[in-house]
């Protein structure tokens, strides 16, 4: 819907930001980074936390890029993820999002919950489908309908306070809840990439078998046997409890993460070096996870739908169907039913007039 | 490898299927048809019999991954046909099945031989993300197939008898996308549960994991567009198109540029 002239400033800023162009021209923006960022290697947090490992990657970056290095570090793209450049998009792009869910909560939540207004101009306006002998109640046209429209898997909501007679027909109507979850799962997702960023850690650790006065000790290590045998350790808190770790399962201590990083042994003392990780934003991750795959699959799925049918004083039958039945896996269906209601309520009042 | 004469068979159902959009004859579809039902039951039991050897769920290689890619394109495409009922469709979607049979005809040795699944890989979580993402590719592919018949549709003129209905391939590919883009969604999600234990961290900026994100934000764009009004509309086939390259890029061309680039990637495949 276009802004109206008389609209104010910050309502008229909102609509801009929730046009499809604008968000359309941010995720290109994204896109393309992303692309850019794919060409070059990127520095891992376990990379940059580790002074030896860090100096071969920085000279190994040196020898390739040469001059050029530095102006693209500063760019960020060897560590896009807290890059401006990827940060400028995606924050036009979150609030892009807002606006949009500023300015469509109200009327998605009201087409969830079934309160739509019927659109009265729209149904005065429709082509006829069929001109009825005589005018129906709404009773008794939802009596009439109700085994065609089973059929079709479309609800009857009977409308009360209108001149002839007024239905909703809809399906999925819960389904709308989906646009609204798709929605707000990334900004939920950025939220919790953000947090983690802002408050995570990652922390360094070492244990070793000879060493037994920490927090956390080594009791015993399995430094494996061949690549098809993954090593493994046993480690007690100062508390008396047991972890067991192996590379690909890590332990949970203090609300950290103990992520394995390597293993080895020198004069009969084996040692294990972990990576201790702190993520406050998982939690948050996961929630948008979830929120962001339901979504999708309840809009994608279970797409709603909403038909409006009205009888007037003088008989005429009329359907308006709402925004999502005109959509492109419906572009055939309000013809069809259109042409279905009219065979059965000609047949209902038996004179077969049609037009 | 994948034995030559199950290419041949391939080429043989392409040109069939060619053929029977050219001449409308019935039988020729049907031919071809079933020649790809047989590929397609070839390469079944070539997964399953490496299963079989490898003693784990044959998925745990690229060789594997694009095996079961070529499976699953012929199975949809045969599904596809079934239910639409429109053989006109089959040969734009089959030059990709048979680009997939050449490569795996032609992979080298070192490539193709069975390996034990290293211990970062024997999570039912990974099987789970590979799964998703092998069977959204698949159907998205498809649907670039249709792409591809709306595209060339409108130069072909109204009178043209060897393509299918531009409405009904329009649905077709929509339900399509509809229907693969929240797997896409749901593989790169499960690949980040997974990646933050074995890995340490659930995005680490990886080329597979970029391009799997791009790939996934630029289905947004057709899918927001699909439900738009007016010309934009028009873009559509030619996004799904682009966004079937993006997947076959994601697939078969990162590893070529991060091999290219030196560039370190996690991703076996």
């Amino acid at each position: 819907m276009a802004p109206r002239p008389d609209q104010r400033v910050s309502a008229r800023l909102a609509h801009a930001l929730a046009h499809p162009n604008y968000l359309a021209v941010s995720l290109g923006l994204l896109i393309v980074i992303l692309a850019a960022s794919s060409l070059f290697p990127q520095l891992t947090p376990e990379t940059a936390g580790d002074a030896y490992h860090l100096a071969v990657w920085l000279g190994r970056v040196e020898l390739r890029y040469g001059a050029n290095t530095d102006l693209l570090a500063d760019l960020g793209m060897f560590r896009i993820g807290r890059s401006p450049l990827l940060w400028a998009p995606l924050g036009l792009l979150l609030i892009g999002l807002l606006a949009w869910m500023l300015q469509r909560l109200a009327p998605s939540w009201r087409l969830a919950r079934g309160s739509v207004r019927p659109p009265i101009k729209a149904l005065i306006r429709a082509p006829l489908i069929a001109r009825l002998g005589e005018p129906l109640g709404t009773d008794a046209l939802a009596a009439r309908l109700t085994p065609l429209l089973r059929r079709e898997r479309l609800r009857i909501a009977p409308l009360e306070g209108q001149d002839g007679a007024l239905l909703r027909l809809d399906r999925h109507r819960w389904a709308n809840w989906g646009t609204i979850l798709c929605h707000l799962a990334p900004i939920l997702l950025l939220l919790g990439v953000l947090l983690t960023a802002l408050s995570g850690r990652l922390e360094p650790l070492e244990l070793s078998s000879d060493h037994l006065d920490d927090d956390l000790r080594l009791v015993s290590i399995d430094l494996g046997s061949s690549d098809d045998v993954a090593p493994s350790a046993l480690l007690q808190t100062a508390r008396g409890d047991i972890l067991r770790m192996d590379p690909y399962h890590p332990a949970r201590f203090e609300g950290r993460r103990l992520h394995w990083k390597e293993s080895w042994q020198v004069e009969g003392v084996r040692h294990l070096a972990l990576t201790a990780r702190r993520d406050p934003g998982w939690p948050l991750f996961l929630v948008a996870a979830v929120a962001l795959c339901l979504g999708l699959l309840l809009r994608l799925y279970w797409p709603p739908g909403t038909y409006w049918l009205r009888v007037s004083s003088d008989g005429a039958l009329r359907l308006v169907p709402d925004e999502a039945c005109r959509q492109a896996r419906h572009i055939a269906e309000p013809k069809r039913l259109s042409t279905l209601l009219r065979a059965a309520l000609s047949t209902a009042q038996g004179n077969g007039d049609g037009r | 490898m994948i034995p030559w004469p199950l290419v041949i068979a391939l080429v043989t159902a392409w040109l069939l299927a060619i053929a029977h959009a050219a001449t409308r004859r019935r039988p020729l579809a049907w031919l071809a048809c079933g020649l790809c039902w047989i590929v397609a039951l070839a390469g079944l039991l070539l997964l399953i019999a490496r299963g079989i050897e490898g003693g784990h769920w044959p998925l745990g290689t690229r060789y594997e991954f694009m095996l079961a890619y070529l499976l699953l394109l012929l199975l949809a495409t045969g599904l596809l046909v079934a239910r639409w009922r429109e053989h006109r469709a089959t040969p734009w979607i089959l030059p990709v099945a048979l680009g997939l049979a050449i490569s795996l005809a032609l992979a080298p040795e070192d490539t193709i031989a069975v390996r034990p699944l290293p211990p970062a890989l024997r999570s039912p979580l990974l099987q789970v993300h590979v799964l998703s993402i092998l069977l959204a590719d698949t159907v998205l592919t498809v649907a670039g197939g249709l792409a591809l018949v709306q595209i060339v549709r409108p130069a072909a003129g109204d009178g043209c008898h060897w393509l299918p209905r531009e409405h009904e391939a329009q649905t077709w590919m929509t339900r399509l996308v509809s229907l693969a883009v929240p797997w896409l969604a749901v593989g790169i999600l499960l690949g980040a549960v997974w990646a933050r234990d074995a890995w340490g961290s659930y995005w680490s900026w990886d080329p597979k994991e970029t391009w799997a994100l791009i790939t996934l934000l630029w289905y947004l764009i057709p899918l927001h567009l699909d439900a738009s009004p007016g010309r934009r509309r028009r873009l559509v086939p030619w996004l799904v198109l682009v966004g079937m390259l993006l997947v076959l890029y994601t697939l078969v061309g990162v590893p070529q540029m991060a091999s290219v680039l030196s560039l370190e990637s996690l991703h076996g495949y």
